[in-house]
């Protein structure tokens, strides 16, 4: 099979004619191409299945064999300076190739149903199929230009499909932070391979860092500029991969449809920048600034997206910043040096969060039927509630899900993350404190949007949902059972009324609206509803679970949610220890920092106490979330157990004003898109009117005076030369005295001398 | 012979038109006009295609393609003198063709133009023969000391420093101000082969204002809200990229100049017919915020124009990206900090570019003030903007047709 290899170039190039082929077929033959929507989604996802198979086939080939490396073709500038087109597949690469494909197909599965109805069926399978082709072109790069370009098409793709409903403002606000947040990112990037290359003098991969350590070796080479470089390579991960500075565009890319978010911002997109420091680890390696730095940009996006995931009221803005804590954790472990643990769960991750985001995309579309087609009814969490009752498959699917985010034993990203924080526990304890609590903060969120979201009742039907009379029996607000949103309601001074984003939305829900229920293609029909008194309505309707292709990508992600932590289980089951570890066979812990000893087999004893350590804080998160959480009614113990909890005076108003100002850190994003909105964005806008003023003030001014000066001074000589005879006399009259003052002046002086 | 064809064709044009204008003017003439403009052109341009193929790349010389949709016989005037430009071997020459464009283009603003047309007229009027005021001393400079004004003779001289530098500051003060590709040539034909050692030693100051005119146009073209005025500041901040390039002296960055001023043709030609051609044609308002969501009704152009757009980001596979890229490894090669600051470029022109077609094409339904629907593109239009779209990417996948016949005349060019 010596032609799989040879041709490997083309993998990413098999999902390409999709895309072609649609807008060739749109521009030609609209309405035949419109009438065969199945059919491109068929083979969109046919081309997909290729290449899992190819992928699957080459990274069984790669746990023997040593990596693939070809050129296929280049551009030729001149004899130093040509950028050679090939392809790279190593371990690396083939694991990623896998995991693109299989979310890909599941998303591409899943969203066959979920656009259905969309005008822009089409569209989308056009840009998911190039998106694909481009990440697999990412992946598969073998130098960083090529990178750079996949980076940028991947970049361009996120652009058109976080758009993709561009007749929402906010989506075409969102895509375009989105682009403009990565580019800085991209510009960092090529900044770092330029350096790089002015050191090397060469983009490829394989030379790179031969040469590299060659002048390390030699001492040859500048180190601060090499750490700048490395710095700015950097920058262009952490824009991709939602790290700190830069991870304001990721919550609002959930405005894209659902399949998306599933796709690129918790699968593969995302995992870009990991992939690209991961790829360059061999660099960051030799530079411990820079390890230290990812480890330390990790941390605090962990924390940080935690922390902002405490109080979103959006379903899938809550999974976002989830989202963006696990990245946290996998830079971590990257900077820690531990490779295999931050592509553990990576794998883990990017399964598990796809079925959470495939989830609450069921979710969201059984709640469209009810509360309407806007992102701010049908994604909010305040509305749902109860829903176990009606969607029980997409119910236990997202159970499972947000259990393997907590790190619950038996699911997948339990031995990822224990292992991560292992590793931490070894690297610095105050980073491995931090993971580890948050660790439980990630179980803490996690279950409050599944308790809100599943347990209880059904809250479209309440009036009150909106947690403003606290006395009612029935009211839910965000936070635990009574917050008094004071706080929020104080738009004194203009810099609070900036943060509160969202305060105005309220008065939306109770519009006077009537939504229809939109039957077209669904073959329910159920009666117009009206929303007007919620009260006195009597006649509730209630969402439905969803269809089987959606319920069958779900299913068959839960089975990958349950059975791909096998890949890396870090111990011989047993004695002779034949591993069954095939993750650390395909990346051979040639990097390894931690453990010296490259024994990988975990001790039973200490594997197990650590675990039972992460697994108690995940619980411990678990218990208060559902203390917090758990609906009133469903138990009248809690209640008094909170009203003994309520009545304590003093520390109670104490315990409040601390919820509330993580309540409102959380619901406003950290201030941080603020902080962006108030130096950067007026910054600039301040500057360019400034330039403005100058253009128009100065430069043109400059232009415009020396027109006025020449036409006043013309005025001024036209009343000179008038033609009569007594001013000419006088003028003779005043340059001859003149001619005789200067001449006497000088005449004087040398008499003097 | 064919040089002369070159020249002969467009003056041709020009003498049917006005002979066909004596005519009444109904529809029928006025297409025949249209016919006339469109024939010479294409004509032209297989002219110069055929040229480019039988030139023999190994000789140090380069022609450049130059391409107007044209209307008028002005226009005709107008690209025979651009041709004449790029042709002339005489530095005297070279001036009074530079100079008569300024007529036409005078003339063509002045009558064509929107409504501050003839302040904008004088702007240019004024404003190039300032520069060219600094052209003529020098080149009668020149002409003094060798006597001749012969590209050839000029190249073999070697003047010395000062008169380098003093005939450096004349010549770049005009070339950086005017029509933009013509400024490129000018650099490559006048100032990089008979003034190296000016050109190599002021270089840093070069690039400072470079570096702040890359700075400078992208904010403001951050604050435009005209479409029109965001592609021109737009143009004048890829120039100033291109013209570092150029400066760059290694073949990398030269040759990236040149790229990106092609590239920069093609896109920004591209954006101009969307912007005024198209969205102008239809609605009547340059005013980006007027549109909203014209995705909605014109999605053929909405598709283009995205993509040239791309193109004017410097986003890959267009051709833009590699004569950006390359330029500014040129730049980056010759002074890292001022290259890391020319590439602030690449954040600056997503920034604006994204922001445009994000608030024309997408950014919420349809705009409520236009009450008429827009259609969308016909099929003129899109063969036009589909030329050039393909051109972009064609070139931007595979550049080497462009850099393989640069190569020897190029590295003349460096110092």
């Amino acid at each position: 099979m010596e032609y799989t290899y040879q041709y490997s170039w083309i993998i990413p190039f098999i999902p390409l004619p999709v895309p072609m082929l649609i807008g060739v077929g749109l521009l030609l033959f609209p309405t035949a191409t419109k009438n065969l929507r199945r059919m491109w989604a068929f083979l969109s996802i046919f081309l997909l299945s290729i290449v899992m198979i190819l992928s699957v086939y080459l990274s069984i080939q790669e746990i023997n064999r040593s990596f693939i490396y070809q050129y296929v073709w280049s551009w030729t500038i001149n004899n130093d300076f040509s950028l050679e087109f090939g392809h790279l597949i190593d371990p690396l690469t083939s694991i990623m190739l896998i995991l693109i494909t299989t979310v890909g197909i599941l998303v591409l599965f899943y969203s066959d149903n979920y656009m259905s109805h969309d005008q822009g069926y089409l569209r989308f399978f056009a840009y998911m199929s190039f998106f694909n082709t481009s990440m697999l072109g990412l992946v598969t790069s073998s130098n960083l230009i090529q990178i750079y370009i996949f980076w940028e098409l991947v970049g361009m793709c996120s652009y058109l499909l976080i758009g993709f409903w561009f007749t929402r403002p906010s989506a075409a606000t969102a895509c375009q932070k989105a682009f403009v947040t990565n580019r800085v990112g991209d510009f960092g990037l090529l900044l770092g391979i330029l350096g790089l290359y002015w050191i090397t003098g060469s983009f490829e991969f394989r030379d790179l860092f031969q040469i590299l350590n060659n002048l390390i070796y030699n001492n040859e080479v500048p180190f601060l500029f090499l750490t700048l470089c490395a710095f700015l390579l950097f920058a262009g991960a952490v824009a991709k991969s939602a790290q700190f500075p830069l991870h304001v565009w990721l919550p609002d890319a959930m405005e894209g449809p659902t399949p998306i978010s599933a796709l690129i911002h918790a699968a593969t997109m995302v995992a870009a920048g990991i992939f690209l420091v991961a790829r360059l680890l061999p660099l960051f390696i030799i530079i411990p600034y820079i390890m230290n730095f990812i480890s330390l940009i990790g941390i605090i996006t962990v924390l940080l997206g935690a922390t902002l995931a405490l109080a979103q009221k959006d379903i899938k803005r809550g999974l976002a910043y989830s989202t963006m804590s696990q990245l946290g954790y996998m830079m971590l472990a990257l900077g820690m040096g531990s490779y295999r643990a931050a592509f553990f769960h990576l794998i883990t991750h990017a399964y598990s969060k796809a079925l959470l985001f495939l989830g609450s995309g069921s979710i969201i579309h059984s709640m469209e039927a009810i509360v309407g087609y806007s992102p701010d009814k049908s994604q909010n969490m305040v509305l749902m509630g109860g829903l176990k009752k009606h969607v029980p498959i997409t119910k236990t699917a997202f159970l499972v899900g947000t259990l393997s985010l907590c790190g619950i034993p038996p699911l997948a990203c339990f031995w990822s993350k224990d292992e991560i924080l292992n590793d931490s526990w070894l690297y610095s304890p105050i980073f491995a404190i931090i993971a580890c609590s948050t660790a439980g903060l990630t179980a803490f969120y996690m279950f409050r949007i599944y308790l809100l979201t599943f347990e209880g009742h059904f809250n479209v039907h309440f009036q009150n949902y909106s947690g403003q009379k606290s006395s009612s029996y029935y009211s839910i607000s965000l936070w635990g059972k009574e917050v008094p949103k004071t706080i929020k309601n104080k738009n004194n001074f203009h810099l609070l009324s900036l943060l509160t984003m969202n305060n105005n939305e309220r008065a939306s829900f109770f519009s006077n609206k009537t939504y229809q229920i939109d039957g077209n293609g669904k073959k329910r029909i159920r009666p117009f509803l009206t929303i007007t008194h919620f009260v006195t309505k009597n006649t509730f309707s209630y969402p439905h679970e969803s269809d089987n292709t959606m319920l069958f990508s779900m299913v068959i992600l839960v089975l990958f949610t349950f059975f791909v932590g096998v890949v890396g289980i870090p111990f011989a089951f047993n004695q002779e220890g034949i591993h069954l570890d095939i993750l650390s066979k395909l990346l051979n812990p040639s990097i390894n920092l931690l453990h010296p000893n490259s024994n990988n087999s975990v001790d039973w004893y200490e594997f197990v106490t650590n675990a039972i350590f992460s697994v108690s804080i995940a619980f411990f998160g678990i218990f208060i979330a559902s203390f917090l959480y758990k609906p009133i009614y469903s138990s009248l113990q809690n209640l008094n157990l909170l009203n003994s909890f309520s009545k304590r005076g003093p520390n109670r108003i104490l315990g409040d004003r601390i919820r509330n100002v993580i309540y409102d850190w959380s619901y406003n994003r950290g201030y941080i898109d603020t902080f962006y909105t108030i130096s950067l964005t007026q910054g600039i806008r301040g500057l360019a009117e400034l330039i403005h003023f100058l253009d128009r003030r100065v430069i043109d001014g400059i232009t415009n005076g020396f027109g006025l000066t020449s036409f006043f001074f013309g005025e001024g000589i036209k009343y000179v030369g008038v033609g009569r005879i007594s001013s000419y006399l006088l003028l003779y009259l005043l340059f001859v005295l003149i001619f005789l003052l200067i001449y006497s002046f000088f005449f004087f002086n040398l008499n003097f001398l | 012979m064919l040089l002369l064809l070159l020249l002969l064709t467009p003056l041709i044009g020009i003498f049917l038109i006005s002979t066909t204008v004596e005519n009444s003017n109904t529809s029928l003439t006025l297409n025949r006009i249209k016919f006339i403009g469109l024939s010479s052109s294409i004509i032209n341009l297989f002219i110069s295609l055929i040229i480019f193929i039988l030139f023999n790349f190994s000789s140090s010389e380069f022609q450049f393609v130059q391409e107007h949709h044209a209307i008028s016989s002005f226009d005709f005037y107008l690209e025979t003198l651009l041709l004449a430009v790029f042709l002339v071997l005489d530095i005297l020459l070279f001036y009074i063709f530079f100079e008569s464009i300024l007529p036409p283009l005078f003339i063509l603003i002045g009558l064509f133009g929107s409504s501050n047309r003839v302040r904008a007229s004088f702007y240019l009027f004024l404003y190039t023969l300032l520069g060219s005021l600094f052209l003529l001393l020098s080149i009668l400079t020149m002409s003094s000391i060798m006597g001749s004004t012969d590209f050839d003779a000029l190249y073999k001289t070697n003047f010395n420093f000062y008169t380098q530098l003093f005939l450096f500051i004349g010549g770049s003060i005009v070339l950086a101000a005017i029509v933009l590709k013509l400024s490129l040539y000018g650099i490559l034909r006048l100032i990089l082969p008979l003034l190296p050692k000016a050109q190599y030693c002021s270089t840093s100051v070069i690039y400072v204002i470079g570096v702040i005119t890359i700075i400078y146009a992208s904010l403001s073209t951050l604050r435009t809200i005209d479409v029109k005025e965001l592609i021109a500041y737009s143009s004048v901040s890829h120039a100033a990229v291109y013209l570092l390039g150029v400066f760059s002296n290694c073949i990398q960055g030269i040759e990236g100049g040149i790229v990106l001023g092609l590239g920069h043709g093609f896109v920004s030609s591209g954006l101009f017919v969307c912007a005024g051609g198209i969205l102008y044609d239809r609605s009547s308002t340059r005013l980006i915020t007027y549109y909203r969501g014209i995705a909605q009704l014109m999605p053929v152009f909405s598709i283009l124009f995205f993509i040239l757009c791309l193109g004017n980001a410097g986003t890959p596979l267009t051709l833009n990206f590699v004569g950006e890229f390359m330029s500014l490894y040129g730049v980056f090669e010759k002074h890292a900090l001022l290259g890391a600051l020319a590439s602030s470029s690449i954040i600056f022109s997503a920034a604006y570019t994204i922001y445009m077609f994000n608030r024309i094409a997408f950014g919420g339904s349809y705009s409520k003030f236009f009450v008429v629907n827009l259609p969308d593109v016909n099929k003129r239009e899109f063969i036009i903007l589909l030329t050039l779209v393909l051109f972009t990417v064609i070139f931007g996948i595979y550049p080497s047709v462009i850099l393989d016949g640069l190569h020897y005349s190029v590295s003349s060019l460096i110092y």
